[in-house]
């Protein structure tokens, strides 16, 4: 066993089996990194805005692009929620990031999400799994007709398309679990290998 | 003040969608710059919204330690590396050494610690999730075993075609029906923006 002499493993390392802790039950050690861990995220995201801030808009305000106080003034329209008297003003900031985002996410959804999805489906059905996924994806879409309740034989159209969905689902869950637990075992390499300096 | 308080926010949203959509459809060069222009102050008052979250913690955690001094010793601590994070990264530097060991040694390693807590809690969720009580959790219980075996070596050894079948499940089955999904999901996300743009969906952004 070789213990690693580098404080930074141990802090690492130490939190890692704060964090764990939680699995026995609710303890003060956990609580205490939790709280260190939100803090230093906090901060950190902070940091990076401010650069962002600086680099986005401060530099090109500076040099000469008058047009970005605009956001300045909206931005700063956000903290009169503080205000109850003028907390109204801070409508005009989120207004400016729904309508925006509602116009950019339309076009992002018709163009990758329906389009491209509805003509990668319509490609050589003759090929069985090709076939299999066109069916899926039709399938899937009666499940959520609901114009009106789709009666008699035709109902088996959902209920099967309601099969792949779940068969999707769980071959999503599959991977999920997986990918959750190869981050645990770089963790437990970490503590036990990198710290403890056990099979190293 | 009704102009103000309802009439702009939605003229705003409105002006502001319109531009990107009709952007999209007609490359007209003008409404280009624009929609650029409009999204570039987007990412701004964006970070002030992230500042805004900064504020809320602050109010929230001093209200705390000034109510229970005594009781509030997480409070304290979040406070404490908030602001101590904060001041490094702003004086410092973001690659300065004592920002690096935050980042390296606290960050990064309890981050992904608790991303991978739910490698345990999951394993609960599997246990009620996978019970085959109807032909839909059956199949969730056969498709997730079948991936969760196809994807590490031991589960070769005990079902020496899991590789093969997850394969066929992740490229086939799961492709078709999280396609329907996101078609759906497209065409109502689709739906939900145009009333946002159009002034329908005004509780968005605070209007009732």
């Amino acid at each position: 066993m070789n213990i690693s002499t580098d404080i930074g493993v141990w802090v690492g390392a130490l939190f890692a089996i704060a964090i764990y802790s939680i699995l026995y039950k609710d303890n003060l050690a956990y609580s205490v990194v939790e709280s260190i861990f939100i803090g230093a995220t906090t901060g950190h995201a902070i940091v990076v805005g401010v650069q962002t801030f600086k680099s986005t808009a401060w530099t090109p305000l500076v040099g000469g692009k008058l047009l970005f106080v605009v956001p300045l003034i909206f931005g700063a329209l956000l903290y009169t929620r503080y205000f109850p008297s003028v907390s109204w003003l801070n409508r005009w900031p989120l207004a400016l990031m729904m309508g925006t985002s509602a116009g950019v996410a339309m076009r992002g959804a018709i163009e990758s999400q329906v389009v491209a999805q509805v003509s990668a489906t319509f490609v050589n059905l003759l090929d069985i799994n090709k076939f299999l996924i066109f069916l899926g994806t039709v399938l899937s879409l009666t499940y959520f007709f609901l114009t009106f309740q789709i009666k008699g034989k035709a109902s088996l159209l959902p209920k099967i398309g309601r099969y792949f969905m779940m068969a999707a689902f769980g071959a999503a869950f599959g991977n999920t679990v997986m990918g959750r637990i190869s981050a645990a075992i770089g963790r437990f390499q970490f503590i036990f290998v990198k710290w403890l300096g056990l099979g190293s | 003040m009704h102009l103000a308080k309802r009439t702009i926010p939605v003229a705003i949203a409105f002006v502001c969608g319109i531009i990107q959509v009709v952007d999209y459809f007609f490359k007209i060069e003008s409404v280009n710059t624009w929609a650029q222009e409009i999204r570039s102050w987007v990412s701004i008052v964006a970070i002030f919204a992230l500042g805004l979250g900064a504020v809320n913690v602050l109010r929230v955690h001093l209200k705390k330690v000034r109510q229970a001094p005594s009781e509030s010793l997480n409070s304290i601590l979040l406070l404490i590396t908030f602001l101590v994070t904060i001041s490094i990264g702003l004086t410092a530097g973001q690659s300065s050494k004592p920002y690096k060991f935050i980042f390296d040694y606290i960050i990064v390693p309890t981050g992904s610690a608790i991303f991978s807590l739910l490698a345990f809690y999951i394993g609960t969720a599997a246990y009620r999730a996978f019970r085959a009580k109807n032909a839909e959790a059956a199949i969730l219980l056969v498709t997730g075993c079948i991936v969760m075996l196809g994807k590490v070596p031991l589960g070769e050894k005990i079902i020496p075609f899991a590789p093969k079948w997850t394969t066929w499940i992740m490229e086939v089955l799961n492709v078709g029906g999280q396609r329907g999904v996101m078609i759906a999901g497209a065409i109502g996300f689709v739906a939900v923006s145009l009333r946002i743009i159009i002034g329908l969906e005004r509780r968005t952004y605070g209007v009732d």
